[in-house]
């Protein structure tokens, strides 16, 4: 069937089958690539995106159900990696591999949208879905921090 | 399947492959798109205005005094795009922000053997890399005199200029190159002085992180062609086992399902894929339901392992017998018997899977002339290579792209999935992305093999006087057909502490199986630090004496020895020893930690760096396991990005920890149990310690970093699990085990 999606800001209009998840469709279809594909079954956040500002895992979404939201992928979150919660990523240079790191950083989004000021159980918490393979769980939890310090949201 | 990463770089700097001007298109590297020269131009501005000089295959000089510095090795994480470009860039003298970073073409003639394992990419680059960096400098040193009419020695460089010291002229790298290209750089030019290094031993940021927090990163995964389909395959569940009939009637009516067809069953040398069914689709999606359709029967394999118990039978019998001997000193049995005390334990591993967080997948284009290949892989000499015999192609037509990589860990090092995509590719003449999913990664991983080491030790007198290890495990070069020594990925003859035993014996003994094994972060380490290093700590409590004493006692007057397995040519008994006080003054040692409390110590060396750690854990009454902190202290020579190689041994720390506490892959009726990470449960955030990374000895000559965090984990974790609960793990994974205590 075609539907509509708004994702970051813009209209698409795509043929989806009915339980066609919407990480697919924006990766194979719209051909945004940031939003990553690793277990396919909502087990460890590699594909988190932000429907209404809130955190979700697009591999079990299906596309059709968010018709009409505002769907927000990395791509989206700013041009040139400065929102507050990449900037922060950045000044603690989280990364390894950077597989898993658009999903922790939407993910962290969704979380400080929520919750400005999280503590450090809030930020285990809310960030236990998203799996590091390499392991940068200290400095990603550094970075949600510093990212609230400075005021994560946007 | 052959072991393939053997060969040493030969080439020479006066050898590189140079160039000249570079007409028009030049491909953008990475950088940072906030970064600035000190003009306040942006590097995407300039990059846009850059026209530029070949100097050789290294290095790139635009006319505004951008460099471009080539990263030799693909990516895994590791942090070698950003570390082996620094150590050019700190010989030439460049300016680092104004540095932008490409990656290589796969082309051993140009790179030597491009692979990254056994944590070797620095080390056999870093002469190199200086050398190549020197060169170009003394280069352009020798364009700026020549211009200035005025003696070599009377100028010097500094961040990418050429200065006259006399008179300050100054000219930029970008105004001289042309100029210095057509001299012959020197085979031997004046290196640094360390205490002048000025980009290497200081910390910096990854090159991609602009790129990866913002999405633009492009993933193996990530690769798009026009006109590109998507594949997967429908592989036989076990080694041994082939297809037997299949229906794809079903699978061919879902939406976008191209065509169903068969592998070719593997026959060759070069045949490292597994054969089974080909789906191939319109797009992922279409790919996955399609698959999920087809009815398919598969043949028995013979001789087969039926369940992980049959597994461990088999290890428990081989034990029975005497083993291979792998190394023999002085004379064990006699000791042994005539030893005060004898203890006696054993260490049972399980297999443990890679995980990469990005599955494996290749995307390739068969052309006229031309197959192109993207793929996130370890060894890209070796996927050209085979490229070449699959399809027919001369070497020279084959281009391998080595993309941006979600983990390697080892298992990158096998090339089944590339050449899974090339064979697909041939057949349907399009080209095609083929995939794995999540549970195909499962499922078809090449395990750490599973095992389990046999220890005995005599004490007299206080002194452990006898040592024997049994080792018994799925050798990884059995699997691999290469039999001759069947031990050296799985246990190492001279490891400390067994080597430093007056009376030693050491066996090994191959258990038959069919279930896939490669190497895995610290192969053979992996699994040997978890036996040495908790029965060292059993030893310890035998006699009521602190671990850390019982190590340093058995390390005496320190001494070099011979090493002769990888990470040699020696161990240094001084070193291990510097690094274990070091472990013990950093953290803070305590004495009668109250119930529940404890803390482990252990040691390992792996492949040329020396770790020591130290772990505090807690475990409730009701048996819940939490580890509070690592402290690891380590000597792995001269730090090139001390940030890089600060997460370098975290990371690996908290790889150690997930091996440690819950990985474990079994087998039930022939085949592989876990699917997904529900069944495989992965380290989250909230299990995530404390860590604690120190480096000592940093004058000391390169190693490597990847693998070194790991190996220590497994025995300090036990080890203070037993300090804190009395009860003592002698297999893995932990949380299988009761903790409970009252
Ligand atoms: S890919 Fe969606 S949660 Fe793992
Ligand atoms: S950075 Fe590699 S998986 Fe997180």
């Amino acid at each position: 069937m075609q539907i509509n999606l708004k994702i970051n800001k813009k209209t698409y209009s795509v043929e989806v089958s009915e339980d066609e998840p919407l990480l697919w469709v924006i990766r194979d279809k719209i051909k945004l690539t940031g939003t990553k594909y690793s277990c396919g079954k909502g087990l460890c956040g590699a594909c988190t995106v932000l429907i209404d500002n809130i955190a979700l895992r697009s591999c079990i979404t299906p596309a059709i159900s968010v018709q009409n939201k505002e769907i927000t992928t990395i791509e989206g979150l700013s041009e040139n990696g400065t929102h507050p919660v990449q900037e922060a990523w950045k000044e603690i240079d989280v990364p390894q591999c950077g597989y898993c790191q658009s999903g922790q950083i939407m993910n962290a989004v969704g979380l400080l949208n929520k919750n400005a000021h999280p503590s450090e159980t809030e930020i285990d918490k809310a960030m236990q879905g998203n799996i590091c393979r390499c392991g940068t769980y200290p400095k990603i939890k550094a970075a949600v921090m510093l990212a609230s310090e400075k005021g994560g949201v946007k | 399947m052959k072991k393939r990463y053997t060969r040493r770089d030969f080439i020479k700097v006066s050898t590189l492959v140079t160039g000249g001007l570079i007409a028009g298109f030049h491909l953008p590297g990475c950088f940072d798109e906030t970064k600035r020269s000190a003009a306040g131009n942006t590097v995407k501005n300039l990059l846009n205005e850059a026209v530029w000089t070949d100097v050789n295959v290294y290095v790139k000089i635009a006319q505004n005094n951008l460099i471009t510095v080539i990263a030799p090795y693909p990516e895994i994480g590791q942090g070698v795009r950003t570390s082996l470009p620094m150590i050019i860039a700190d010989e030439l003298d460049a300016d680092w922000n104004l540095v932008v970073v490409e990656q290589a073409v796969t082309d051993k003639e140009k790179y030597g053997s491009q692979f990254v394992g056994g944590s070797t990419a620095l080390k056999r680059s870093y002469e190199l890399l200086r050398k190549t960096g020197a060169a170009i400098r003394e280069m352009l040193i020798k364009a700026a005199a020549e211009t200035w009419k005025v003696p070599v020695n009377e100028c010097k460089t500094e961040n990418s200029f050429v200065i006259h010291k006399k008179s300050n002229k100054k000219l930029t790298y970008g105004e001289l190159t042309e100029k210095a290209v057509k001299y012959k750089p020197s085979e031997e030019p004046k290196l640094k002085n360390p205490a002048d290094f000025s980009v290497t031993g200081k910390a910096k940021k990854k090159v991609d992180l602009n790129d990866i927090v913002t999405g633009k990163l492009k993933f193996g995964l990530d690769t798009q062609i026009e006109n590109m389909v998507c594949a997967l395959v429908l592989r036989p569940p076990i080694f041994g086992t082939k297809l037997k009939t299949y229906n794809a009637d079903k699978a061919l009516a879902v939406d976008g399902v191209i065509d169903v067809f068969k592998m070719p069953e593997p026959t060759n040398d070069f045949d490292v894929h597994r054969g089974g069914l080909v789906v191939v689709a319109e797009n992922s999606f279409s790919a996955i339901k399609g698959r999920n359709e087809i009815y398919v029967e598969w043949t028995e394999p013979e001789n087969n392992i039926k369940s992980s118990a049959h597994l461990t039978e088999k290890f428990n019998s081989n034990l029975k017998k005497t083993g291979t001997v792998i190394k023999s000193v002085g004379n064990f049995k006699n000791a042994y018997k005539n030893s005060d005390i004898q203890i006696e334990a054993t260490y049972e591993l399980p297999f443990v899977a890679h995980t990469n967080n990005e599955p494996q997948n290749t995307t390739v284009v068969i052309k006229e002339n031309s197959c192109e290949i993207w793929t996130p892989t370890q060894v890209p000499n070796y996927v050209r290579k085979l490229a070449s015999q699959i399809t027919g192609y001369d070497i020279n037509q084959i281009n391998v792209h080595v993309t941006a990589i979600g983990g390697g860990f080892g298992r990158r090092l096998e090339a089944d999935y590339a050449a899974e995509a090339i064979y697909i590719a041939k057949q349907i003449k399009k080209p095609v992305k083929l995939f794995w999913t999540r549970e195909d990664d499962f499922e078809f991983d090449f395990f750490r093999p599973a095992g389990i080491h046999k220890l005995k030790a005599g004490i007299k007198n206080g002194k452990i006087i006898a040592w024997d290890t049994h080792h018994t495990s799925t050798s990884i070069l059995t699997f691999n057909n290469t039999n001759e020594k069947p031990w050296a990925y799985e246990i190492y003859p001279d490891n400390y502490p067994p080597i430093l035993v007056p009376n030693l014996n050491m066996a090994y003994s191959d258990t038959d199986s069919n279930i896939a094994v490669a190497s895995l972060r610290a192969p053979g380490h992996n699994s040997t630090s978890f036996a040495d290093g908790s029965f060292t700590d059993e030893i310890a409590h035998k006699l009521g004496v602190d671990p850390i004493r019982l190590h340093l006692d058995l390390i005496g007057e320190p001494k070099k020895i011979p090493y002769h397995s990888h990470g040699g040519p020696e161990l240094d008994t001084q070193r291990i020893k510097d690094v274990i006080l070091a472990v013990k003054e950093k953290s803070d040692r305590k004495k009668d930690l109250p119930k529940g409390y404890g803390q482990g110590f252990a040691f390992h060396f792996t492949f040329g760096g020396y770790v020591a750690v130290l772990t505090d854990v807690y475990v409730s009454e009701k048996g819940k396991l939490s580890v509070k902190k690592i402290t690891a202290v380590a000597d792995i020579g001269r730090l090139i990005n001390p940030a890089g190689a600060e997460e370098q041994i975290s990371g690996g720390i908290i790889d150690g920890l997930n091996i440690t506490l819950n990985a474990e892959i079994t087998v039930k009726d022939g085949k592989i149990e876990q699917q997904n990470v529900d069944t495989y449960p992965m380290l989250r955030i909230s299990d995530a310690p404390e860590i604690d990374v120190h480096f000592i000895n940093t004058d000391a000559p390169v190693e490597g970093v990847g693998e070194m965090g790991l190996p220590p984990v497994a025995a300090s974790v036990c080890n203070a699990v037993f300090d804190a609960t009395g009860k003592r793990i002698r297999s893995l994974p932990v949380r299988k085990h009761d903790l409970s205590y009252s």
